[in-house]
């Protein structure tokens, strides 16, 4: 099968953003949704807008397609100014989050519904819908009913209906919240295909963390109506620029620290039992707050790991989790979460019991400025 | 912007409504203080005609006999609905849905088909009176059933039960049979828990029953004039005859207002006097 | 469903009653279609034979022909002109304030709770104000009025089930407003529609109460079967009444299986 041709070929430049944000923000009333949004997404590249419910994504997102009004700002794609154009005129395509396919029409109307808006000869309509119903993955479903299907079958539905009108940008709205577990870990691989292989632009909305640290090329992450950090995702589990993205991605212990004296050329914290190197950066006499992930940590004896840093303390309780297990340790920093690989554990580890909770030197981050440590 | 678009899709039912609804109206109470001359309604005002539907013996007869008639259809309307909605809904609920439609059917059976159906069962040469003399139980028709209040008061029952089980059952659609059954687990009778549950629960949809029943046999004319004798006629007949053979508009709506208000005086004097009990 | 656990008394005597109240409701209806084909001029018990008389004779009176083709143009223009004017100021209400909603309902249920006379009455009184002539075209306008609220209420309850989302998702795809109504909504309310229209014939074709003020000359079937009675009781009666009957019921009937068929 001929596969579908690459949109956003090279007549579209590749230094020209496909989508461009400029100090977009949206009012309700008193209520800020959005307050302030300069955002760049690339030609080709999957790009994911994070954020808890009510931080203005959906928002966002809708005013890309069309659907809100921008209070103040800018939208452009492909350097146009699209800011005044009507949803039905944009070059945007939307996956609802509910899929909203039209219930009495087949498949293959509701697919070639958008074609058939722009007149396109009806033998290009039946080739294209073919094609893209492939791509989806529904090309036997052709014929049924769209309220006949089940919800993994009408995203795909909605999916093709959106994509073979071959948008500038593919704007997609948590579309794979209604599925359970395994279709959706499934539709999140499939996706990541789809999109590499026609290399559509795609803008994703979701709360799920674990979705768009695997999908994305890079991620935005918004909080109350602001953009937070945009970032590959790697940059932000290992690099949070803010607390709230830190505390967002992934879990994380949270240390305060002040910077003592300066040993063997680093500077460290030895308040307590143990040895807290502190993280680059920090002069002596500085308070700051540092975070460090629980995968980073290990507990001596039980499993590998540099100790660069080490403190003691006493096990909280200890939860199972099959592939890994998290272990809560009570030490003078407060409680520090240690997870743990359960196959390369070499003992059981009990409640109560006194454990040396150690990591390497550069786990440790910061993610915001330390204070003279007389402030605190 | 969107204000106006929906303004003119508003318009066109608005116009209508306005022309051949609220005119009608206007022009009734506007024509009920007109005079007569010659026959003709003619715009001089006066009270006269209001006087007249109040103070003369004639009407007040009409009148009270026709609320009277009105309560008993009512009453007997709402009193046969509640528990025929009840059964439907509590006792036979898998053939709910059957039932009811079966009901809205005989609604549609329509109204002078109704009326005729009931000369035809009661009356002199009707089915009663055929039948009994034809198995020799009389020698000679009776009277009796045609041609009485009576005959009325089945006649207007019987074309009213739909529009009585209609707001009945859809109040009961709010109290599902777990109430019941509620009721129940608590020691209650079915009989306990409908009147201390279901009723309640429901009065507005037996208040609505009552009130429809009432409002419809005030008006009514043709049950009373093919089916009642000279003795039996109601308000309704006297409005209509102002219309016809009388030749007095301005009186006819006199009439006819004068009943709208005695009516929703009743009604509302009931309400409130209900409204205390079921409380 | 289950079936409340009762003692078989109370489940008989529940079966007794509704079968008591419904055979009350539909026993006029049933003389009157069964005596339509007794053979014998008379409506009594035993049931002489079956025949088509008084089909025959009926079917070939002028004047039951002329009424019959009265009532019908005034169902079907009643039913259009109803839908249309239901449609309209149903579609305006969509997404409008509550207090908007609220007040228009109640406006338009307003005839629902008045007599039938007192309108028909105050109709006549207009036509003659306005010098406008008794005609089958002043009873349809009238028809309209009464048959407007159920049409409305139909229509208006399948809009608010309509998922206006759908409408977006039409826009995204390019459609114009008008282009989303004609494909999206339009399909998706039709059952209603069409269910509120037919409701809005059969109420025409029953109604007598307006027609008897307003219809002048020009008598509709009921006018003509009520005219008869009064003339005396006449066996072709219960032909045209059956006739009447069977066309106003199965109007219902279509009318309840349409509106019924959108909410699978």
């Amino acid at each position: 099968m001929k596969e579908p041709q690459r949109v956003n070929e090279p007549a579209m430049s590749a230094d020209v953003p496909a989508l461009e944000l400029v100090g977009l923000s949206k009012n309700y009333g008193a209520a800020e949704a959005v307050r302030g949004i300069d955002l760049e997404v690339r030609a080709g590249e999957f790009f994911s807008l994070l954020g808890p419910s009510g931080c203005g994504k959906t928002t966002t997102l809708r005013m890309m397609a069309g659907f809100e009004v921008p209070t103040t700002g800018t939208i452009r794609m492909h350097g146009r100014d699209v800011t005044s154009m009507p949803a039905s005129a944009r070059p945007t395509n939307l996956v609802f989050q509910k899929y909203e396919l039209f219930p009495h029409m087949t498949v293959f109307d509701n697919v070639a519904f958008g074609l058939r808006v722009k007149r396109v000869a009806k033998s290009d309509i039946a080739k294209r819908v073919g094609e893209m119903l492939e791509v989806t993955g529904v090309a036997e479903l052709e014929r049924r009913k769209a309220e006949q299907l089940s919800g993994g079958q009408q995203q795909r539905v909605a999916l093709a209906r959106a994509l073979v009108n071959q948008p500038e940008v593919l704007l997609l709205d948590e579309p794979l919240s209604a599925l359970d577990a395994k279709l959706r870990t499934r539709m999140q691989i499939e996706l990541k295909e789809i999109q590499t292989r026609l290399g559509t632009t795609f803008v994703y909305v979701t709360h799920d963390q674990g979705e768009a640290l695997m999908m994305s090329d890079r991620i935005g992450i918004m909080n109350a109506g602001l953009l937070e950090q945009v970032a590959t995702p790697h940059e932000i589990y290992e690099r949070p620029a803010t607390p709230f993205v830190a505390d967002f991605i992934g879990a994380m212990n949270s240390l305060k620290l002040v910077a003592g004296a300066i040993e063997e050329g680093v500077v460290v914290d030895r308040r307590g039992s143990g040895r807290v190197v502190v993280p680059a950066g920090v002069q002596p006499g500085q308070a700051v707050t540092a975070i460090l992930r629980p995968e980073r940590a290990s507990l001596s004896g039980v499993t590998d790991g540099t100790h660069d840093s080490y403190l003691d303390g006493t096990v909280l309780h200890v939860v199972y989790g099959g592939a890994t297990s998290n272990v809560m340790v009570s030490t003078e920093f407060g409680d520090i979460t240690v997870s743990m690989v359960s196959a390369e554990q070499s003992r059981v580890v009990v409640a109560g019991e006194q454990v040396r909770v150690g990591w390497a030197a550069d786990a440790l981050r910061t993610v915001e400025a330390p204070v003279s440590s007389e402030a605190s | 912007m969107r204000i106006s678009t929906r303004a003119v899709q508003l318009s066109p039912a608005a116009a209508y409504y306005i022309a051949l609804f609220l005119i009608p109206l206007l022009l009734l109470a506007a024509y009920s203080f007109y005079s007569v001359e010659s026959f003709e309604p003619v715009a001089k005002l006066t009270f006269h005609n209001y006087v007249e539907a109040a103070t003369s013996d004639i009407y007040r007869g009409f009148y009270l006999r026709t609320l009277r008639v009105a309560l008993v259809v009512a009453v007997l309307v709402t009193a046969i609905s509640f528990p025929f909605a009840f059964v439907l809904n509590y006792l036979l609920p898998g053939r709910k849905h059957l039932l009811y439609f079966l009901v809205l059917v005989s609604l549609f059976g329509g109204y002078i088909v109704r009326v005729y159906a009931w000369r035809n069962i009661m009356g002199r040469e009707g089915v009663i009176n055929q039948t009994l003399i034809g198995t020799g139980v009389i020698d000679s028709p009776m009277t009796l059933f045609l041609n009485s209040e009576w005959a009325v008061v089945v006649a207007l029952v019987n074309y009213l039960i739909p529009f009585g089980v209609l707001p009945i059952y859809a109040a009961m659609q709010n109290v599902p049979p777990t109430q019941i059954e509620a009721a129940q687990d608590l020691g209650g009778s079915r009989w306990r828990a409908a009147t201390k549950v279901v009723l309640p629960l429901t009065s507005k949809g037996c208040v609505a029953a009552f009130a429809v029943s009432f409002i419809a046999t005030s008006a009514e004319w043709v049950t009373p004039q093919l089916l009642g004798g000279t003795g039996d006629q109601l308000i309704g007949n006297q409005i209509q005859h102002q219309f016809g053979g009388g030749l007095n508009w301005p009186l006819g709506a006199a009439l006819a207002l004068t009943m709208v208000v005695l009516v929703v005086l009743l009604l509302s004097a009931a309400y409130l006097v209900i409204r205390r009990w079921l409380r | 469903m289950s079936t409340p656990s009762m003692p078989r008394s109370t489940k008989v005597m529940a079966r007794l009653y509704v079968v008591a109240v419904l055979a009350f409701l539909f026993a006029p209806l049933v003389v009157v279609v069964l005596f339509s084909f007794h053979s014998a001029p008379r409506m009594s018990f035993p049931f002489e034979g079956f025949s088509l008389r008084w089909y025959d004779q009926v079917l070939h009176d002028q004047l039951v022909i002329d009424a019959m083709r009265r009532s019908a143009i005034a169902a079907v223009l009643t039913g259009l002109m109803t839908a249309v004017l239901g449609l309209t100021a149903s579609l305006a209400l969509v997404g409008a304030r509550t207090r908007v909603r609220a007040t228009t309902m109640v406006a338009a249920m307003v005839p629902l709770t008045f007599p039938t006379l007192l309108y028909a009455i105050g109709l006549a009184i207009t036509y003659h104000f306005f010098g406008i002539g008794y005609s089958l075209r002043a009873t349809i306008a009238g028809h309209v009025i009464v048959a407007l609220p159920f049409v409305f209420l139909i229509i208006g309850a399948s809009l608010d089930r309509f998922r206006f989302s759908l409408l977006e998702a039409a826009f995204d795809l390019g459609a114009s407003p008008w282009l989303a109504f004609r494909k999206v909504t339009l399909p998706l309310i039709l059952p209603a529609v069409l269910g509120a229209t037919v409701l809005a014939m059969a109420l025409s074709a029953d109604e007598f109460v307006v027609a008897f003020f307003t219809a002048g000359q020009e008598k509709t079937l009921p006018l003509l079967l009520y005219a008869r009675i009064n003339q005396g009781l006449d066996p072709s009666l219960n032909a045209i009444g059956t006739i009447l009957l069977v066309a106003t019921t199965s109007l219902a009937w279509v009318s309840a299986a349409r509106t019924s068929k959108e909410n699978q």
